[in-house]
């Protein structure tokens, strides 16, 4: 049932940025969604997994059917925006798969059917055959067991006993024996034998999951087998006609989802992901020795071209290649429900995937960048993407309520475009400019090779020469008085000059402190500026008595003989006392005059 | 040319020459259409789908129509835009049965009404397939495809039987009078 205010929706939906909110009240950042709304039927009823949906050329024509297998026992088939037709199914079924059985024309699909431990293949729709699963081996002792409690030869409490001790030896019981240990009541014990009398012990397993493999050519109408996982830790491979086993490997657990690659006669791969947590790999008929470990336990596989995409229950999809490399790791914010593979037809490489997480958003992948995010209202079961109708390139998604919803990929759509805007910048298209490799530099890099002890080693001499000179400089510089901070290493003398004053006439105050211990007599202390421009107070005098820690203050006036004419450096200098050898200055310091104020005329 | 056609282009009705793309979804009827707008000799029953395009020539009234048929397969959709630009007209043939794609349709419409080189010319649409059960009324086909926002050219929706040739003169006549008044 559509109505016109789908259309209108759809003209938001496609490239049209929605803001929503994420979980837990944040604001996730505004969507974008790459599909458009083609067919959404909120009460189609529908109760399937990912599993049981598929779309294939049922009648030929062109226009694909979807088929899917209810769980209510039903096979429904959809085509356009009605149900066609509904068939019953023999068992709640498992796992649907389309395959061609021989190359005759025409090449129509015959619809396999996996429920309980059997195949129903139909073709046409009408039920053609049923394939059962061979049977697995019993333990002998538990079967004598049951063939002497069914004769009478022993009593039923002594077969309990014999088939608990048969458990605790570690032998995996069949689930009459298990049933029959559960049983508490004798007479309701007795009614259970005699319920199973007459049928001997077998080991029925049952089917886990379905896939098809091709023959020999990777097409779309090719012929195809199915491969089965079973509950007893069992790939099996059907030949075309759906009557014999091919392929029989022992995996030794539970499959939970497989993934298939290759063709049967070149070449093929298998990814089994099993119930314990690991990834499985089949090549060509034998497992190989590649486990993976997972972190968590498997929820969806996808088979990408050339690794296989795991989504585990811890949040996140993993990719490995099949020598059991990751190669890229998605994090996502909560639950996965779905995955499923997205085998655009306009693009040659299968990169992408389509998830639906359980916070309603359904996210498409292409490798680990997010293309398209949009989000329906209800749980999604089940994912399909494929070609429906005529149109490729159609995205199915069943929701818990039992809506279908179906979306459509344009033609123009852009899957190398972030969703979300993240992703690398575009700055980091640009190439670094790397200066080209000249013969000089390759000489260079040759000479130090060849060279390299003798090069350290007159770099270290020059360095270590280099300080020395520094070293001394800097001790000249100090010693003989000439810097702006000089003092001679026998004396601690700290003098800081200021200028007080704006007009022509200046206060230079000095501010003297003997920081050593011994007492200073008769330190002669001289000025010098430029005569030109300055005239001091007084020019020289000698201070008697400097006590060593007491801050001394020296007053001398200056007067700027033309405010106009600029400034320059005062000089003052601490010479040494009479007596001392050295001529050389104690102490030096300058400051430079501010800019004086006009006289006032 | 016979007396009535000089008399024609004496009147200044001459025989003009127009360039039509007839585009649309695959399996739509473009070609049925096409076959029954020729002469009726020349009508062929069976249509295969079209390859790449096909061009064909066809008289109405006075004006001469050289139609260019294109495929609507998605790997040749990307060719309709080549021949926008002489295009006087478009004919959008559209499957009313199809629900389903009637979201693409709308898609590819709007690219191409979108398309730079295609002039403010006339559209003609054409809700194929009128005689199927489930086939949805032009009124609906116009809601979903979103024609009222269509402002700039002068549009017409017909319902049209490709296997009988009901509704496809109507169609026609209304373009040749635009493009006459043009």
């Amino acid at each position: 049932m559509v109505d016109p205010g789908d259309y209108a929706a759809a003209e938001h939906g496609h490239g049209a940025a929605i803001k929503t909110s994420g979980p837990i009240g944040q604001i996730s950042p505004a969507l974008k969604s790459v599909w458009l709304e083609a067919f959404n039927d909120p009460v189609a009823g529908i109760t399937a997994y990912t599993p049981c949906v598929h779309t294939c050329n049922l009648f030929g024509d062109g226009d694909n059917r979807l088929v899917i297998a209810d769980e209510d026992r039903k096979l429904k088939v959809w085509k356009g925006t009605q149900k066609a037709s509904e068939h019953q199914l023999l068992d709640t079924p498992v796992a649907i798969c389309s395959f061609i059985s021989d190359n005759s024309q025409p090449r129509l699909p015959a619809l396999a059917v996996a429920a309980g431990s059997h195949i129903y293949v139909y073709r046409n729709l009408r039920p053609y055959s049923k394939f059962m699963l061979p049977s697995e081996n019993v333990n002998t002792e538990e079967q004598d067991i049951w063939q002497k409690v069914m004769e009478g030869e022993i009593v039923i409490g002594d077969a309990v006993a014999q088939l608990t001790r048969l458990q605790d030896a570690g032998v995996v019981l069949q689930t009459r024996s298990l049933q029959l240990m559960n049983i508490g009541d004798p007479d309701a014990k007795m009614a259970f034998v005699e319920h199973w009398q007459g049928q001997p012990l077998v080991a029925t397993t049952v089917i886990t999951c379905m896939d098809i493999v091709k023959q020999a050519f990777d097409e779309p109408d090719a012929v195809s087998c199915l491969v089965v996982g079973t509950e007893s830790g069992r790939i099996l491979v059907i030949n075309a006609a759906g009557t014999a086993v091919v392929k029989n490997i022992w995996v030794g657990i539970t499959p939970a989802m497989i993934a298939v690659q290759g063709e049967l006669d070149v070449g093929y791969r298998i990814t089994v992901a099993g119930r314990d947590g690991k990834l499985y790999h089949i090549r060509n008929g034998e497992l190989t020795q590649t486990i993976i470990q997972l972190e968590a336990q498997p929820v969806g596989l996808v088979r990408l071209q050339k690794h296989v995409a795991v989504g585990c229950m811890n949040d996140v999809i993993h990719a490995y290649q099949p020598t059991g490399r990751k190669s890229w790791s998605i994090y996502l914010p909560c639950h996965i429900l779905a995955m499923q593979r997205m085998e655009v037809t306009s693009q040659r490489m299968t990169k992408a995937l389509v998830v639906a997480l359980s916070n309603g958003e359904v996210r498409v992948y292409n490798e680990k960048l997010l293309v398209s995010i949009h989000t329906v209202p209800n749980p999604v079961t089940a994912l399909w993407f494929g070609r429906y109708g005529r149109e490729d390139n159609t995205l199915i998604t069943i929701t818990k309520s039992g809506m279908l919803d179906i979306k459509m990929l344009p033609r123009t759509a852009n899957l190398e475009a972030g969703a979300v805007g993240g992703g690398p910048p575009p700055e980091q298209e640009i190439p670094l400019a790397v200066p080209k490799k000249t013969r000089l530099y390759v000489e260079q890099t040759q000479r130090e090779r060849e060279q390299a002890a003798d090069m350290h080693r007159t770099f270290q001499r020059d360095l270590a020469k280099l300080r020395l000179t520094t070293a001394r400089a800097y001790v000249k510089v100090l010693t003989d008085g000439q810097g702006a901070a000089a003092f001679t290493t026998s004396t601690n003398l700290s003098l800081s000059l200021s200028v007080a004053g704006l007009g022509p006439r200046f206060r230079l105050s000095l501010l003297l402190r003997n920081e050593g211990t011994k007492q200073m007599l008769d330190v002669p202390v001289v000025l010098r500026a430029d005569p030109a421009l300055y005239s001091l107070g007084k020019t020289q005098f000698v201070i008697p008595l400097l006590v060593p820690g007491l801050q001394y203050t020296f007053e001398i006036p200056v007067t700027a003989l033309d405010p106009l004419q600029g400034t320059d450096n005062v000089t003052v200098l601490l010479l040494a006392p009479g007596g001392s050898s050295s001529s050389a200055p104690l102490l030096q310091a300058t400051i430079k005059m501010p800019m004086s104020e006009p006289e006032d005329v | 040319m016979g007396l009535f056609d000089k008399l024609l282009s004496f009147l200044g009705v001459s025989g003009k020459k127009v360039n039509v793309l007839v585009v649309g979804l695959d399996n739509s009827g473009k070609t049925t259409i096409i076959e029954r707008l020729k002469p009726r000799p020349k009508q062929s029953t069976e249509v295969a789908p079209t390859v790449g395009f096909s061009v064909d020539e066809l008289q109405k009234g006075s004006l001469t129509f050289t139609v260019f048929d294109m495929s609507g397969a998605g790997r040749y959709r990307t060719l309709w835009e080549q021949y926008y630009r002489e295009a006087d007209a478009v004919i959008f043939v559209v499957d009313s049965a199809d629900k389903l794609r009637m979201v693409v349709a709308r898609d590819e419409m709007e690219h191409m009404l979108a398309h730079p080189n295609l002039r403010k010319v006339p559209v003609l649409f054409f809700a194929n397939k009128k005689d199927v059960p489930v086939a949805m009324p032009p009124v609906e086909i116009a809601q979903a495809l979103g024609l009222d926002n269509i402002k700039d050219r002068p549009w017409q929706i017909v319902p049209s039987n490709g296997l009988s040739g009901e509704g496809v003169d109507n169609g026609v006549d209304w373009l040749a009078e635009r493009l006459g008044r043009q």
